[in-house]
C-alpha cells in the first residue's frame, strides 16, 4: 500500500491502516476476535499514545464533515476502544471465563429488534 | 427508599414483601406460562417501538409478540395519531403487512387475495366484492389493539387492566425531564433458552457484580465503602419498580477508560459524583444518592430502562416459551458533538457488549437444571428485592380468578 490513507500527521499509524480500519462495531469485533495478542498488542501500544492527538486533529466538528482519510482515522480510534479490554483486562481477545457465545449475540435492526446475520454490518 | 447500612432485611420488609423462599415452578412450568399469557401479558402493556421510528404520516412498523401469538401493525395516519392493529387480514387470516417497517404507505394490501386496509385499519378495497353477499366493510376492519405513547415509547395491549398513563404514572414522575429521544448507537439481540423471569432477574439486581463481573466491571460498581455492590436506593410503584446502582468513586481507571472520560461526555456512568448529583434533577438519581451510577427502571412486565447521564439502554425480555426468551437491547446516547465524544462512546459500547456476554451466560445454565429440582426454591436476598417483587406481582396476577 503506497497511497496515504490517513491524514499526513498520522504517518506513524499508516502501517495499521490496511488491517485495523473497519466501519462497523461488528467488523471491529470480528477483527479483534480473529487476531492474536501479539498483533493486538502491537496495534494497541502504538495507537494508545496517539488517541488524544486524533481527537484534537479531528477537532470540534460534526462527524458528517470528516474527509475520507479523517473518517478512517476515527474508525481506527474506535478499533483502539475495541481491543482495549483484550489488552487491559482479559489478556486474550475474548472475555475471560465462561460467557455467552459471541456468535449468538447479534447486531439487531434497531426498529424491529430482528437479528442482522449477514456479514456486511 | 434509601438503603440502610445496618439492616440485613431492609427493603424487603419495608416494602411489605415476604422473605420466604420462592417456589421455582413458575420459572419453567408450561401450565404457569399459559396462565401468564392470559392473566399477565394480555392484561399488560408491552413496548413495540419508539415514536421516532414512525415519525411521519404513512410510516409503519410490524412487531411480533410471541407470547400473544400475535403480530402487531403500528401505523401513523395523516391525523398524526399512532394506532395499532392485529396484523391479520379479515378475509382468511394472512398477514396484512409483510415487511417489518416502511414509509409513505397509504394502504396495506394483503398479498393473498388483495383486500386493502388504510392507516386507520379500515377495509377500503375488496376485489370482486359482489361475490361476498353485501359485505359490511365496517365489520371487517383490522382488529385494533389498545395503543398509547409514554415518553415516546409506543405501547400496545390486547386488554389492559389499566390505562397506560395510569400504569406508568409514578415511573413517569421519576423520569420526568429526561430526554429519551436520543440516537440508537447499538442494538443487539439473542435467543436464549431461559424463562423470561430468570432472564429479567439477572438484570434487576447488582448482587451478581462481584462474582459474575469479577474481571470486568466489579471495580466500577463495588468499592471499599460498598464491597457487595449494594443498591443505593429502591422504589416500588405497584407493579413497577426502580433501583439505583452504586458507582465506586475510587475506581482506578484503565488507560482506555481514562481517555474516554477525558475526551467525551457520554458514558455508562461518570465517576464525577458532584456532576451526577447536579444532573439528578433531569429524571435521574431520584433520591439524590451519593456515589450513584445509574438507575434501572423496570416497567412491568417485560421492559427495563437503564438510565444514566447522557445515555440509556432499553432492554426487552420477550417470552417465547417457558424456557425461551427473545432478548433485545438498544443503547441510546446523546449525539456526539465531535470525534472526542464519539471515541468516548465507543469505549462504553464495547464494554457493554462484553459485559452483557457475562450477564447472558448464567441464564441457560440456570434454566437447564431447573426442572430437575422441581421441588426446590430460589432464595432472594434484600438487594434482590426487585426479583422478589416481580415474583410476587406475577404470581398474584396468575393466581387471581376471573
Ligand atoms: S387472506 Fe387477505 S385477502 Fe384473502
Ligand atoms: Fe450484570
Amino acid at each position: 500500500m503506497t497511497e496515504k490513507t490517513l491524514p499526513a500527521e498520522f504517518k506513524d499509524l499508516e502501517p495499521f491502516a490496511a488491517d485495523w480500519v473497519f466501519p462497523t462495531q461488528k467488523r471491529r469485533r470480528m477483527k479483534r476476535l480473529s487476531s492474536n495478542m501479539d498483533a493486538i498488542g502491537a496495534f494497541y501500544s502504538v495507537i494508545l499514545p496517539r488517541i488524544e492527538a486524533v481527537a484534537r486533529h479531528l477537532g470540534p466538528r460534526p462527524l458528517d464533515q470528516l474527509a475520507p482519510e479523517e473518517q478512517r482515522l476515527l474508525w481506527m480510534a474506535y478499533m483502539f476502544m475495541e481491543v482495549a479490554p483484550a489488552v487491559e483486562i482479559f489478556g486474550q481477545p475474548e472475555v475471560r471465563g465462561n460467557t455467552f457465545p459471541y456468535a449468538r449475540f447479534f447486531e439487531a435492526n434497531p426498529i424491529t429488534g430482528g437479528a442482522i446475520v449477514d456479514d456486511d454490518n | 427508599m434509601k438503603a440502610s447500612k445496618d439492616h440485613g432485611n431492609f427493603f424487603t420488609s419495608n416494602f411489605g414483601l415476604s422473605n420466604d423462599p420462592i417456589p421455582i415452578e413458575p420459572y419453567f412450568s408450561s401450565e404457569w406460562f399459559k396462565r401468564e399469557r392470559e392473566k399477565v401479558f394480555k392484561r399488560s402493556w408491552v413496548c413495540v417501538g419508539r415514536e421516532e421510528n414512525i415519525g411521519e404520516p404513512g410510516d409503519y412498523l410490524v412487531r411480533d409478540i410471541p407470547i400473544l401469538n400475535a403480530s402487531a401493525l403500528v401505523t401513523r395516519a395523516a391525523d398524526r395519531k399512532v394506532r395499532a392493529f392485529y396484523n391479520v387480514c379479515q378475509h382468511r387470516g394472512n398477514l396484512v403487512a409483510q415487511t417489518a417497517c416502511g414509509h409513505k404507505r397509504s394502504r396495506f394490501t394483503c398479498n393473498f387475495h388483495g383486500w386493502s386496509y388504510d392507516l386507520h385499519g379500515r377495509l377500503v378495497q375488496v376485489p370482486d366484492e359482489k361475490v361476498f353477499y353485501n359485505i359490511d366493510r365496517d365489520q371487517h376492519a383490522l382488529k385494533p389493539l389498545h395503543c398509547g405513547v409514554w415518553n415516546g415509547f409506543i405501547f400496545v395491549s390486547p386488554d389492559p387492566a389499566r390505562p397506560l398513563e395510569e400504569e406508568f404514572a409514578d415511573l413517569g414522575k421519576l423520569v420526568d425531564g429526561y430526554d429519551f429521544a436520543l440516537p440508537v448507537v447499538g442494538s443487539y439481540t439473542a435467543e436464549v433458552k431461559g424463562n423470561w423471569k430468570v432472564f429479567l432477574d439477572a438484570f434487576q439486581e447488582a448482587y451478581h457484580v462481584i462474582a459474575l463481573h469479577a474481571t470486568t466491571v466489579r471495580p466500577t460498581f463495588a468499592g471499599s465503602d460498598n464491597p457487595f455492590a449494594h443498591l443505593t436506593s429502591a422504589r416500588i410503584f405497584d407493579r413497577n419498580r426502580s433501583i439505583s446502582v452504586y458507582g465506586n468513586p475510587d475506581h482506578r481507571m484503565r488507560p482506555s477508560e481514562t481517555l474516554a472520560f477525558k475526551l467525551g461526555v457520554a458514558s455508562t456512568y461518570t465517576p464525577d459524583m458532584e456532576k451526577n448529583a447536579a444532573l439528578s434533577a433531569a429524571g435521574l438519581n431520584p433520591e439524590g444518592d451519593k456515589n450513584w451510577a445509574f438507575d434501572i427502571n423496570i416497567m412491568f412486565p417485560n421492559m427495563e430502562l437503564l438510565m444514566g447521564v447522557g445515555w440509556y439502554a432499553q432492554m426487552q425480555f420477550w417470552p417465547v416459551a417457558p424456557d425461551h426468551t427473545h432478548y433485545e437491547v438498544r443503547i441510546y446516547m446523546k449525539a456526539p458533538r465531535d470525534a472526542g465524544d464519539a471515541i468516548s462512546q465507543e469505549f462504553n459500547k464495547v464494554m457493554l457488549y462484553d459485559v452483557l456476554l457475562e450477564d447472558l451466560y448464567t441464564i441457560e445454565n440456570t434454566q437447564a437444571v431447573l426442572k430437575a429440582r422441581a421441588d426446590g426454591n430460589f432464595i432472594f436476598g434484600d438487594h434482590e428485592v426487585a426479583c422478589r417483587h416481580n415474583y410476587e406481582v406475577v404470581s398474584q396476577m396468575v393466581e387471581t380468578r376471573s
